[in-house]
């Protein structure tokens, strides 16, 4: 054996033993011809390294992995099912292999008990710790939100209200954990969550001890920028070091910035010695010296002048949230202009609007458009400050929490004179503005919300809404729910249950059912399985909460679309919880679209269309009734309401994958072939490298007698198709179409074989495509006689017959025209 | 740790009827292959179905089905278990992603997407390995397999490869593993 051979024995032998192998080095000291080698072992390496952790659908322990939430250099992290308790909770399975009674083990679990200890509002609250299959996981409470490093790279930097905010929760944060003796060591944007009602959250306990034992020699732990000039010297992490993090954190959250940026560890280091950093106040000097002074200090070179505790920290932030925040310069937020600083958030609350898509609405403000600025507390104690901002946010986010919402800027307040609200919606494009004043007086909380008619600057609405302060948190989410529950009322009329419901529901039936609802619109089996558990749980707190029948019926239409099987059962199913869900609460959107759908699905298209119309008309902006709407027209050959309601849909959702398609699919069937090409090329953005658009676009072309660009398109899709998956049968036939035109009937002839085969012995595969392959060679009477498979086998393509260009040719021959009537026995009302 | 005679045994039983004999040909296989095959599915196919009880009906059938496996050992019957089990799965998802154009049903034609395999590796070096794994004796590419794919211990691949220690079991490992790298480095693949 040659010294060569050695070398790459040596490295299978650790790559089959999952032993750690310095890559770089090995692939530098082999030999030219080894070096291709070595690149491949480095690539099996990688199996072992990602089958090593389990996945989503296995188990680990007494936790059923539900989902990947994210993975890093250390460790996965799943949302996992803890059995025992039927929770839901955020899972982190660290790299490191730990065997039982290892070191790495025992600290494992001396950690987890440590931060199981520590409970603080801001900490996300770790419940255990444990050693299984050989891996240690930490769970802990499942958060949803976003990251602040989300949040600033969406919106920009922050004020320094907002940010002085943040930076007192997450001090009091650290202050907690300090004080269980622990060290965070991993302080960065990307580790605090603010979860979706406004909570700022400090996330990744736990990585501490348990990484260090893991690092062998010399590595730093930690993310650099945010790592102290001692850490980078090699000193251990400190509470002051945890100090200096919180404090690069803060100047990212107002700047986007660091203020030491380098890109390897020996550049940043050479960065601190020669003393060349950013400085907070050349990048924003709109900001308040006191804030800015708090930043400084945190971040100070010498660990000597920073604040000695987080607690320390948090009183050099509480002073900046103070009255010096009412300084703040107006002016710096470029073409907006001063007034226009004072806008907190813009909300279409009907959902209907997107920043970036629709500016027109700036000139001529939709009806139902608002801004909602800050709430102003009546005195200048920071709680009252925190209060009031934190009860805008959670305003903003129960307000956009259906359709979209773009957080414009964030500064200070003022009162709305009604020469300000005129130049102010004019600028912002909207027809309302919200502002409102809190104070806390004794153990009562006052909130005094207003809405603003931008053109004339009158009052459309104010209440006087009071709230026990007792538990502030609990306190900021009666008064939000309360003020947004009537803003709807107000601007809207009856709307959705996601927001409405907010109100008078139970929180924990109107929590379960908002999540249903998202796990609803994955449109997979997984996803409406737990879509259904939890409208399921929603009932069992609330018997009578119509919009979580809603929820079950939907859940059931679209299972019988998928699976034909279960036609019959689920639409049952469907049709009776909406029914149920109508009877409970006749005045929700939800329902009535829910009972369209349903109606659909029985091929009851007068009572469909009703429905649906019903569902519209109590509000406008769920998609889904436009979308069903559309579906229901669609099918009558209503083309051009089918293709508005498409739009519409496309309009309060257009980044919706389903509206998207529907809108194709519709401009296809209306044999608007441009457009459904252009509508083809839209999605093939939105989802680029997909084969799906592909099927559009040959249908489109095949539909215009474009045999050539049909067939290329079709070829187009098999590339981007996974290998050893074999077309969908609808493109086999498309295929097979083309083919059959262009001359080649031999290769047609084939593909018809290779479908009817697949159809009749491995019973997959499709009827219609059976048809419309015949029908190209010129078999009308096999052509029929798959047609009547496909609908006796529900295949939806029936209920596309009478509008299908594929079956053009057919039309008027009577056994098609009985087929026809065959699918929709009770839509006796064509045309429009 | 099975061994093949008694697994060609239960599986003779099993086909006659026998449920005990069944039950324990289940927890012998399911749990690796239903590892393997959630290595080899992509997640939005698996998705579409509970993949445990997709490759645990698909095991049932193929036991149901096979006829005289009685020469090979236990390696090979594995080997055999898990194309037989991949290919009644494969015919499942396509079943499923067959749907028309339409309304709802137009998402269940998008592209399932990577297998975890798939995304560790790369699309390229996972046809790579896969292709690879194919031209490797039977034995080299079971001890790959049970190994990389499914973190198989070395006593359970002596086991499964009838080698005498654990030990003699690596040296196989490892071996193919050179053999795999080598052939990979070298392999042409289809330009698509």
């Amino acid at each position: 054996m040659n010294i060569d051979e050695t070398h790459l024995s040596g490295l299978a032998a650790a790559v089959a033993d999952g032993r750690r192998v310095d890559w770089k080095d090995a692939e530098s000291s082999a030999s030219d011809d080894d070096r291709p080698v070595v690149q491949q072992l480095r690539a099996l390496a990688e199996i072992s390294r990602s089958r090593a952790m389990p996945s989503s659908g296995e188990s680990w322990g007494e936790f059923q992995l539900l989902e990947q939430l994210g993975a890093g250099t250390f460790g996965t992290v799943f949302r996992a099912l803890d059995e025992r308790l039927d929770r839901v909770v955020a899972l982190k399975l660290f790299h490191v292999d730990a065997s039982p009674g290892s070191r790495v083990a025992e600290l494992a679990i001396k950690e987890g008990r440590l931060l199981a200890k520590i409970r603080h509002p801001n900490v996300v609250t770790v419940y255990g710790a444990h050693i299984s299959d050989g891996r240690v996981g930490i769970w802990m409470e499942c958060i949803e939100g976003r990251t602040l490093r989300e949040i600033v790279n969406e919106r920009g930097p922050l004020g320094a209200n907002e940010a002085a905010i943040i930076g007192i929760d997450l001090c009091r944060a650290l202050a907690s954990i300090h004080a269980a003796g622990v060290l965070h060591r991993d302080v960065k944007a990307q580790n605090v969550m603010r979860e979706t009602g406004g909570r700022i959250v400090l996330m990744d306990l736990g990585a501490g001890e348990l990484l260090r034992a893991d690092i062998r020699t010399g590595r730093v732990v930690g993310s650099p920028a945010y790592l102290s000039p001692e850490v980078l010297g090699g000193a251990d992490h400190s509470t002051s070091s945890d100090v200096y993090a919180l404090g690069v954190l803060l100047f990212f959250l107002a700047s986007g910035r660091f203020p030491v940026e380098a890109s390897t560890i020996a550049g940043l280091r050479e960065m601190h010695r020669s003393g060349r950093r950013l400085l907070l106040r050349d990048l924003r000097p709109d900001l308040p010296a006191d804030f800015i002074l708090a930043v400084d200090r945190a971040t100070a070179v010498d660990p000597a002048r920073r604040p000695s505790t987080a607690g320390a920290l948090e009183a050099l932030l509480a002073s900046a949230a103070g009255p010096g925040l009412s300084r703040v310069t107006l002016g710096r937020r470029g073409r907006l202009g001063a007034a226009a600083a004072v806008a907190v958030a813009v909300i279409l609350t009907l959902g209907v609007w997107r920043w970036s898509i629709n500016d027109a609405g700036r000139t001529n403000p939709a009806p139902n458009s608002m801004a909602v600025l800050s709430f102003v507390p009546d005195d200048r104690d920071p709680v009252g400050q925190k209060f009031a901002s934190g009860l805008a946010d959670e305003l903003v986010a129960r307000l956009g929490a259906v359709g979209g919402s773009h957080v414009v800027s964030s500064a200070a307040s003022t009162s709305l004179s009604p020469d300000i609200a005129r130049r102010l919606g004019a600028q912002l494009g909207v027809a309302y503005l919200f502002e409102g004043r809190v104070s806390i007086v004794g153990d009562r909380v006052r909130a005094l919300p207003r809405l603003v008619e931008a053109r004339t600057g009158a009052t459309a609405w104010a209440q006087t809404i009071d709230a026990s302060a007792r538990d502030l948190l609990a306190a900021r989410a009666e008064v939000s729910q309360q003020i947004a529950a009537r803003l709807r009322e107000v601007l809207v009329g009856p709307q959705l249950a996601t927001e409405r419901g907010a109100a008078n529901q139970d929180k924990e039936a109107f929590s379960e059912y908002v999540i249903g609802r998202q796990f609803w619109s994955l449109r997979t089996a997984e996803g409406f399985s737990e879509a259904l558990r939890r409208f399921q749980n929603a009932l069992r707190r609330d018997t009578k909460y119509a919009a979580a029948f809603a929820g079950i019926a939907d859940v059931h239409s679209l299972q019988a679309v998928y699976d034909p099987d279960q036609w019959d059962e689920k639409t049952n199913l469907a049709l009776k919880n909406a029914q149920q869900a109508v009877a409970l609460s006749p005045e929700l959107a939800e329902a009535w679209a829910s009972l369209g759908y349903a109606q659909k699905n029985r091929f009851d298209f007068l009572a469909a269309e009703q429905s649906l119309r019903k569902s519209i008309a109590l509000y406008d902006g769920w998609a889904p009734a436009h979308l069903w709407l559309s579906v229901v027209l669609l099918q009558q050959a209503r083309f051009e309401s089918a293709v508005a309601e498409a739009k519409r849909a496309h309009a309060i959702d257009p980044v919706s994958l389903g509206n998207n398609r529907q809108l194709a699919v519709t401009l296809l069937m209306s044999r608007n072939y441009e457009d459904a090409i252009k509508q083809a090329q839209r999605i093939q953005t939105l989802e680029p490298g997909k084969p799906q658009p592909f099927q559009t676009l040959s249908d489109a072309y095949m539909y215009q007698g474009d045999f050539v660009n049909a067939r290329s398109a079709v070829l187009k899709a098999q590339e981007l198709s996974e290998p050893g998956i074999a077309l969908a049968p609808v493109l086999l036939s498309n295929l097979a179409v083309a083919e059959a035109n262009l001359g080649r009937r031999d290769a047609a002839l084939k593909i018809l074989h290779d479908l009817i085969q697949r159809f009749e012995i491995h019973s997959q595969g499709n009827a219609a495509s059976v048809a419309c392959t015949y029908l190209a060679l010129g078999d009308r009477a096999g052509a029929l006689n798959w047609l009547r498979k496909s609908v006796a086998a529900h295949e939806s393509e029936s209920g596309y017959l009478r509008i299908d260009p594929r079956w053009d040719s057919l039309r008027g021959d009577p056994e098609f025209e009985r087929l026809i009537q065959a699918v929709r026995p009770s839509n006796r009302k064509p045309g429009e | 740790m099975a061994d093949f005679e008694s697994s060609v045994n239960l599986i003779r039983r099993a086909q006659d009827g026998d449920s005990e004999a069944l039950e324990r040909l289940l927890t012998r296989y399911l749990p690796r292959l239903q590892r393997w095959a959630s290595g080899r599915l992509p997640s939005s196919a698996r998705g579409m179905a509970d993949t445990q009880d997709l490759v645990q009906e698909a095991l049932i059938g193929t036991v149901r089905n096979l006829k005289d496996f009685n020469h090979q050992g236990e390696g090979a019957l594995q080997a055999y278990l898990r194309q037989a089990v991949m290919n009644r799965v494969r015919d499942e998802i396509r079943r499923h992603a067959t749907r028309p154009s339409g309304e709802e049903v137009v998402d269940a034609l998008e592209d399932p997407g990577p297998s975890p395999l798939e995304s560790a590796m790369g699309r390229e070096t996972f046809a790579r390995y896969d292709k690879a794994l194919l031209v490797l004796e039977a034995m080299e590419r079971e001890a790959v397999v049970a190994r990389l794919e499914l973190g198989c211990s070395y006593q359970e691949i002596a086991d499964l490869l009838a080698k005498p220690t654990p030990d003699a079991a690596r040296m196989v490992v490892g071996r193919a593993l050179t053999k795999l790298a080598r052939l990979m480095a070298v392999l042409r693949l289809p330009s698509r």
